[in-house]
């Protein structure tokens, strides 16, 4: 909003995530291995990849919408109204954007849920590796519970849409991005 | 009720400069206007009144307290923008109520203020609406009514009118002016619209590069502009080439007329001379040429001619009914009343 010449650099590197494959950002872990064996080892470890991963979902759904309301000219008359920052970020940044930042929880639960490479390579048990484990171990009992991890994904995408249907400013463009992260999520389970 | 002045504020935005040496003294609760195309700096004079921007040097004091380096939301002004300024999550009720709940207004009080407000901009029917349930004209009456609602010392608009219709914006305009007087409150007005600032204002000052060019009555502004630019900028003008010779008399292409404001002017200078519609005269002693365009107006009409010696278009500017009869194509002449007429030396190009 304040700085348009950062919007196209900002683009570009929110897209990265989707041109380099999970598997080279893995590979990049046994670079800092080493250094990093505390922190790895860590349950919060995945965070920092997740919020990676899940960056070009939470941008494109809170930049459209930011770009469907005049954000500064609503901060301005808010302040000029007598509230501060945290009053404005309050009662009118958040409010105005509720739709943007459902959608982009969402669509980085739905990223996180389908993640495979990663959590694979830091030998953690997330839900993605499960089904991959059980699945061998009961081919049957486990493709059950991949349609049943499909399914509830669904159901979260239905709930998605009934919860922002009433404001629709910035729907449109975040069908999109909800396309694409269905089909992140097939192409990972 | 109070003062606002500006005291030689500068503003640049990397190098580009947007005011210079800005004084301005706006009175109790008069309306000026900052009127200037595009760029001239009027929006940001109104941006460092609000608190939006700071000035680089300079001073801003309301009611004589220095308020340069105060933040916006410390201030208390009352701002209507250009339009889309409404909390679109919040009713019309709420966006009045927004600066009394950041005031901590008791409740009752809030309430009781908040009614008084769309009482006096005549939307008490549509208290519970969204804003995009309303028009653009009757989102501007909230933003007006959430201006004023919190009681500002200086009431700042920015441009609210242009992003309307024109029927719509002459009403809002005329009732602007019903409620700014109603309320007395000191207002800073931004326009680029000439005929909405000679229509509303108790002064105005009349912008170019950052710099004041004329402060005025609306009828002073129009009737006896200081510079050029002013003279350009509002209203019609003709323009011109003249030779000034002696005692303020004026050669216009050989026809020689009397200009007061030649009478400053070495005898020999180069000019430009500037005469309203309204000073030209039709079949008067001048200059020979032929009628291009008959426009009616309503209440006048305006004529359009081709000079002969110059190939240049004038427009005369007749009462009603003195243009019956003038038709495209009659060959005319037209004289000059310099009595009025802004005189302009052209600057020679360094040889």
């Amino acid at each position: 909003m304040r700085l348009p010449k950062a919007r196209a650099l900002i683009e570009f590197v929110t897209v990265l995530p989707y041109m380099i494959p999970a598997i080279a950002l893995v590979a990049g872990i046994f670079v800092i291995k080493p250094h990093a064996r505390w922190f790895l080892n860590s349950d919060f470890s995945l965070i920092p990849f997740y919020v990676v991963l899940s960056l070009p979902f939470t941008y494109r759904s809170i930049d459209a919408g930011l770009r469907a309301i005049d954000l500064r000219t609503l901060v301005d008359a808010s302040r000029s109204l007598g509230a501060g920052w945290l009053y404005t970020l309050r009662t009118v940044i958040v409010p105005n954007l509720r739709t943007s930042i459902i959608s982009a929880s969402f669509l980085t639960a739905a990223v996180v849920v389908g993640e495979f490479t990663i959590a694979d390579t830091l030998l953690k048990e997330t839900l993605p590796r499960f089904q991959a484990t059980f699945t061998a171990r009961e081919p049957q009992a486990g493709y059950l519970l991949n349609l049943l991890a499909l399914l509830t994904t669904t159901l979260l995408f239905i709930l998605l849409s009934v919860l922002t249907r009433k404001r629709d400013s910035s729907r449109r463009s975040f069908a999109a991005a909800l396309l694409a992260a269905e089909k992140h999520q097939e192409t990972a389970s | 009720m109070t003062t606002l002045d500006f005291i030689s504020v500068r503003k640049t935005f990397g190098s580009n400069v947007a005011l210079e040496g800005f004084d301005l003294d706006v009175r109790e609760g008069e309306l000026i206007s900052l009127l200037g195309p595009s760029g001239c700096g009027k929006t940001t004079a109104l941006r460092i009144a609000a608190g939006f921007e700071f000035a680089d040097s300079g001073a801003v004091l309301v009611a004589g307290s220095d308020i340069t380096r105060t933040p916006a939301h410390k201030r208390n002004m009352g701002m209507v923008f250009q339009s889309y300024s409404l909390f679109p999550n919040l009713t019309v009720a709420n966006n009045v109520e927004f600066g009394l709940r950041t005031r901590d207004v008791e409740k009752g009080a809030r309430h009781r203020r908040v009614a008084e407000m769309l009482d006096l901009v005549q939307l008490t029917p549509f208290a519970d609406r969204y804003p995009h349930q309303l028009s653009g004209g009757q989102q501007q009456r909230v933003a007006l009514a959430r201006a004023l609602a919190v009681q500002p010392q200086v009431l700042l608009l920015d441009e609210p009118l242009s992003a309307l219709d024109a029927k719509v914006r002459t009403a809002l305009r005329d009732e602007i002016r019903r409620i700014q007087t109603e309320v007395g409150i000191t207002t800073l007005f931004v326009t680029h619209d000439q005929e909405e600032a000679l229509a509303i204002s108790d002064r105005i000052c009349v912008m170019s590069s950052g710099r004041l060019e004329q402060l005025g009555t609306p009828t002073e502004v129009y009737r006896q502009p200081t510079t050029a630019f002013v003279a350009r900028f509002v209203g019609l003008m003709n323009e011109l080439p003249a030779d000034v010779g002696a005692a303020g008399e004026v050669s216009v292409l050989g026809h020689r007329i009397d200009v007061p404001s030649a009478r400053a002017l070495a005898h020999g200078t180069s000019a430009h001379v500037l005469v309203r519609p309204e000073d030209m005269v039709l079949n008067g002693d001048g200059l020979a040429g032929s009628v291009t365009s008959v426009t009616f107006q309503g209440a006048g009409t305006l004529v359009g001619v081709r000079l002969d010696v110059l190939d240049r278009l004038v427009s005369i500017d007749m009462a009603r009914g003195e243009a019956d009869g003038v038709s495209v194509g009659d060959r005319v002449t037209v004289g000059i009343d310099g009595s009025k007429a802004v005189i302009e030396p052209v600057e020679r190009p360094a040889a």
